[in-house]
């Protein structure tokens, strides 16, 4: 057995992800990034006080951004080994925080881009599905540091019936609304599909889909089984990230 | 249950998810070497190339283009839903392949470089461990999608003793914890030399088995073939979540 030594700091160990959080609070579903049995790993959760879809939205990510990497480095002085987030639109900041830290830093599926596009042909499109769009678009992706040759089919759930009360409870298009306290996933999986349907019957070629948004992952499936195509998200990404920065040892035989 | 319906004449068997083209390197394929099958969770199927020299592969010969083409197309057909290979260097023939099916295709773990590139702070440098160091050249990192202007420090198994004379030549026996020494020392080396190293990138087939060893010896992140094919294959096959609220 080897000798372990404590950082001195740590009040617990044993966690590579480090999830960084939303000043937000949905019902998270298993499926969920926020949900820690959508993992086969410990996730350890840090809240980011203040971090919201309006800000996000509003592009005034400043308001939040000083606060957002303080807790990115109380989460590296934790001992995690990589750090992610729960809100796709944080790509804007992902070079800051990555850059305030020792560690990996994966704040958004849209990272993933680059590599989807280099494992499929230059004619097929990828398909994007964010919480809402605008503000994501293919301008936003763009400005936010991914350049794919692939055309991006770009769509948001805002104008779906089972999704939008869920934005209207982040304060997206309207007033703050904290009462929701429950959502049917049935209909957000509903709207979800008929999106990712329609996209593919206008763009045929299309050869993968990612998912922006932390509360998409539970229908990655429902999107896979629709549109027969693979399906990216955070979880693949989250999955990703822990597999690198703790890779297990070897079994099997030969 | 549902109602499932033959896909094609006399298809043998279903569910692999994953193919990988198969070179003939005539080397031992241990646990957590990309030709072992049980070095992952989930089921691979092989497509042994005979008609290419592997050799050729190394320094993406124009002579063995046609035969990676014709692979990937015809395992395409089969069901699987992405492929991969079993040499890095095949990266000369990822664009074409790519372009050849509509189904994923990851053919060398140095697609990964811009991915890892996006997620390490701006001053960190990226190690890159290759079978053989002189073939990753500008080329090679071009066709990886490398853009970024960070620091690259590349070195290669080619020097080594136990790795090169068992797998970089045909063999029939490794010493696989006299190999796992010989990449630990590299990584460690590469880390004293580059003290800003934020994380390792193994390019060769025959180096995942050794990535646990690396990272327990440096503390850094190793992404190799066997990070990006689970990668992949956890993307073409979504399950559903389980867990409680």
């Amino acid at each position: 057995m080897p000798i372990y030594r404590s950082n001195e700091t740590q009040q617990q160990c044993g966690y590579a992800a480090g999830i960084l959080c939303m000043d937000e609070y949905l019902p998270f579903p298993p499926g969920t990034v926020n949900n820690a049995g959508t993992f086969d790993y410990p996730i350890l959760y840090k809240l980011v006080p203040g971090w919201s879809s309006a800000d996000v939205v509003a592009g005034t990510e400043a308001n939040f951004l000083p606060v957002l990497l303080e807790k990115a480095r109380e989460l590296e002085q934790a001992g995690v080994r990589f750090i992610s987030g729960n809100c796709g639109y944080a790509m804007r900041l992902q070079e800051e925080v990555a850059n305030a830290v020792n560690i990996p830093v994966a704040m958004s599926p849209l990272l993933q881009l680059p590599v989807i596009a280099a494992s499929l042909g230059p004619e097929q499109g990828i398909g994007v599905i964010g919480a809402a769009a605008p503000p994501l678009s293919t301008e936003f992706i763009e400005d936010s540091g991914i350049r794919v040759e692939n055309e991006l089919i770009v769509r948001g759930l805002q104008d779906e019936p089972g999704f939008a009360g869920l934005l209207a409870a982040c304060g997206v298009g309207g007033e703050k609304d904290d009462s929701l306290v429950e959502y049917d996933t049935d209909d957000i999986c509903a709207d979800i599909v008929r999106v990712a349907t329609r996209m593919q019957e206008e763009n045929p070629s299309m050869g993968a889909m990612l998912l922006e948004c932390s509360e998409f992952p539970l229908y990655a499936k429902a999107v896979q089984d629709a549109t027969g195509l693979p399906v990216f998200d955070f979880v693949t990404l989250i999955d990703y990230m822990h597999r690198a920065t703790l890779p297990p040892q070897s079994r099997g035989f030969m | 249950m549902a109602i499932y319906r033959q896909k094609g004449k006399r298809v043998l068997n279903e569910g692999f998810c994953v193919a990988i083209i198969d070179g003939d390197w005539k080397v031992p394929y241990i646990p957590g070497d990309v030709t072992n099958a049980s070095t992952y969770p989930f089921p691979v199927v092989y497509h042994f190339l005979d008609d290419i020299d592997v050799t050729l592969i190394l320094n993406g010969d124009p002579s063995q283009r046609e035969p990676v083409i014709k692979a990937v197309k015809e395992i395409a057909s089969s069901g699987v839903r992405g492929i991969s290979g079993d040499c890095g260097f095949l990266i000369h023939y990822q664009a074409d392949a790519a372009r050849a099916v509509d189904i994923p295709v990851y053919l060398s773990p140095l697609l990964q470089l811009p991915l890892m590139d996006a997620v390490l702070a701006g001053d960190r440098s990226i190690g890159i461990i290759a079978a053989v160091a002189s073939s990753v050249d500008e080329d090679v990192i071009s066709k990886a999608g490398f853009k970024g202007r960070r620091e690259l420090v590349v070195r290669g198994m080619q020097d080594s003793n136990v790795f090169a004379s068992s797998l970089l030549q045909p063999s029939t026996s490794i010493d696989s914890d006299a190999a796992a020494n010989e990449v630990i020392e590299l990584c460690l080396q590469m880390q004293q030399e580059h003290p800003n190293l934020g994380a390792y990138l193994f390019e060769c087939s025959m180096l995942p088995p050794y990535s646990h060893a690396a990272h327990a010896a440096t503390g850094l992140p190793v992404f190799d073939f066997v990070s990006m094919i689970n990668y992949f294959q956890r993307a073409s096959y979504r399950k559903e979540f389980t867990g409680y609220y």
